[in-house]
């Protein structure tokens, strides 16, 4: 079985720093990106399985980002890893919600996310 | 003065102009010898005295006496003649002459023309005194008759003598009822009016208003002025009604639509002041929500990094010597993500969400949560198990609220040995009210009266929301909560209609 590919879409660093580490302490290979644009630009040339997004990020929206994914490659997973409230509500209103996998809130447990990225 | 004299003789006409200049009579004469000279004359020498012959051919006294007469009725004629004998000067004098003189008597004439002369002029200026007067009279007639305003002819002691068309039809009574009464305008108060007369008899004239009856018994608001003249038939006093009732009824309307308006006014003003307040809190709850959300973005990410690296520092140390500031890293975030979370949920407070709740087991929910955050001696009692009542409200909602109350409960709690808190539950046809008692400290006075203002808070943590979102809560559920405090015991009681949306 093969390493399970996931990109990160995250505009802080520290925080995909860190979930970089753990997804590889998990047996993953996890690549990170800190805008939207460069996530699109990755996703060209190599095959992920998953991909994590932020929402609110400069230049593009995890909204966007999650539309040119879904372009491209619709059987890769996305989760949002978001700490806005309101951000169900938002992927409702746009018909959205079956194009994503799940919300991870954050702060998030470690354990929460790896559950979540398991069922994949 | 202009003197013609009818007379074919020119020495007697001349005789007679003597005997004018020696009366001391300015005047000038023009003599007409005939019929058809007297009447040119008559017509353009605009004669103040006319002398006559009696007889001249063709014509004679009573023919220019006619004429004269006809014409000119005020214009003095005097007949000089010869001897005609007693009974013809008789008819010429009541054929109009004036006087006759003899020529025999010349002498007589000035005298006699001086004498007709003042009884002309005199007799003119009684006609036109006279005319004046009729003139005068017909003006105040026609002013008495068709005036709009009423009029009453009065002796001092009211006794009335006329009254206009005005005053019967502004009393609803007959010229001849108000006579056959005697007493003029019925007064509506009789003392007033006594006022009036005895003014009136002081000074001569009075003008107030005063209010009278009607013969059907109704009101008349009038201005009145009353003098009093001393006339042939003595004294009489006129009495002058302007009827102002309708401007009153209107002063009064009026008076009374000022009143309502400032009241309208004060009203609105005080609405107005509650809605800006209302409107006030609403902005800032609502500027709050704003800012939580963006807060509550950029505060989660930053703990998602906090919680993550800590969660790798341990998992790359494995050293249970990190275990317990590990540990104290995962609490602190988890409870900075609380406080984000409480105030996402208070400034982001919808209409409830209604369904069929049993209000006993939302409180039940609520005792279990209150029960962890309590100090352990601390005694919650409830009488639930016997309450079934189930009303229309949002769960969620009321759990929060209940669970509110009771956290506060068990915080003012935190220093009292054996505290004890009581949940009881009562329902009427309408409503169902729960009181939640703890026997401990009483909430200060000057506190009580704003505990459910909006951040303010004695615990010296968190937000001071609380009890402002439980009241809100209640408010939205169209139900009430308030708060007793004494020493020994602070009670909160919800009251809450069973059926909210219909309340």
């Amino acid at each position: 079985m093969h390493k399970k590919r996931i990109l990160i879409i995250e505009d802080d660093p520290e925080l995909s720093g860190e979930m970089k580490e753990l997804l590889e302490t998990e047996g993953y290979i996890a690549d990170t990106v800190l805008r939207g644009p460069s996530g699109i630009e990755l996703l060209g040339k190599n095959n992920y399985d998953i991909f994590l997004l932020d929402f609110k990020m400069e230049g593009m929206t995890g909204l966007e980002v999650l539309k040119e994914i879904r372009k491209k490659n619709t059987k890769a997973a996305v989760f949002f890893i978001s700490g806005r409230p309101e951000l169900a509500a938002l992927l409702e209103a746009e018909h959205m919600t079956g194009a994503v996998n799940g919300i991870v809130e954050k702060p998030f447990d470690p354990q929460l996310l790896l559950e979540k990225i398991k069922t994949v | 003065m202009n003197i013609l004299i009818l007379e074919n003789n020119l020495a007697d006409a001349e005789l007679m102009r003597h005997e004018l200049r020696k009366a001391g009579i300015e005047f000038k004469v023009k003599v007409a010898r005939n019929k058809e000279e007297f009447l040119e004359a008559l017509d353009q020498f605009d004669p103040g005295l006319i002398l006559s012959d009696y007889s001249l051919p063709g014509f004679n006294v009573m023919g220019a006496l006619g004429l004269a007469r006809e014409r000119f009725p005020e214009i003095p004629v005097i007949v000089v003649s010869g001897d005609i004998g007693e009974e013809t000067a008789i008819e010429t004098l009541k054929a109009g002459a004036t006087d006759y003189v003899l020529k025999q008597r010349l002498a007589r004439l000035g005298p006699v023309v001086h004498r007709a002369l003042e009884e002309a002029a005199l007799s003119a200026e009684k006609k036109r005194v006279e005319a004046a007067l009729r003139e005068s009279d017909q003006r105040l007639h026609s002013l008495f008759e068709n005036s709009l305003d009423a009029i009453f002819m009065t002796a001092p002691d009211g006794q009335v003598f006329d009254v206009n068309p005005a005053a019967c039809a502004m009393f609803g009574r007959s010229k001849e009822e108000f006579i056959r009464i005697g007493r003029g305008a019925p007064a509506a108060d009789p003392e007033a009016l006594a006022g009036v007369l005895a003014d009136l008899g002081r000074t001569g004239k009075v003008h107030r208003e005063l209010a009278y009856l009607r013969k059907d018994g109704t009101t008349i608001q009038a201005d009145m002025t009353s003098v009093t003249v001393r006339n042939a038939e003595g004294l009489r006093s006129f009495v002058i009604l302007h009827d102002i009732t309708e401007q009153k009824r209107a002063e009064e309307v009026l008076k009374r639509d000022k009143i309502t308006l400032e009241k309208l006014v004060r009203d609105s003003s005080r609405q107005l002041l509650t809605a800006q307040a209302e409107l006030e809190l609403a902005k800032r709850i609502t500027d709050i929500g704003t800012l939580a959300t963006s807060v509550a973005h950029e505060l989660r990410t930053p703990l998602a990094a906090i919680s993550l690296a800590a969660a790798n520092i341990g998992r790359k140390a494995a050293n249970p010597l990190l275990d317990k500031n590990l540990s104290s890293i995962k609490i602190k975030v988890a409870e900075s993500s609380k406080v984000i979370d409480n105030l996402l949920f208070y400034s982001h407070l919808k209409a409830p969400r209604y369904e069929k709740v049993r209000i006993a087991d939302i409180l039940r929910e609520a005792v279990k949560a209150a029960a962890c955050n309590r100090k352990k001696d601390t005694l919650i009692t409830t009488n639930l198990d016997s309450f079934s009542a189930v009303i229309e409200a949002d769960p969620l909602q009321l759990q929060e609220a209940f669970s509110n109350i009771l956290d506060n409960a068990c915080a003012a709690l935190s220093a009292v040995a054996h505290g004890e808190i009581k949940v009881w539950a009562a329902e009427d046809a309408g409503a169902v009210t729960v009181l939640i008692e703890n026997i401990g400290p009483a909430i200060e006075r000057g506190l009580l009266g704003c505990i459910f203002e909006p951040f303010l808070t004695t615990k010296g943590k968190g937000l001071g929301l609380g009890l402002y979102v439980c009241r809100q809560i209640i408010k939205f559920h169209n139900g009430a909560l308030t708060v007793k405090s004494e020493p020994g015991a602070t009670a909160f009681s919800v009251t809450l209609p069973r059926s909210s949306y219909n309340a």
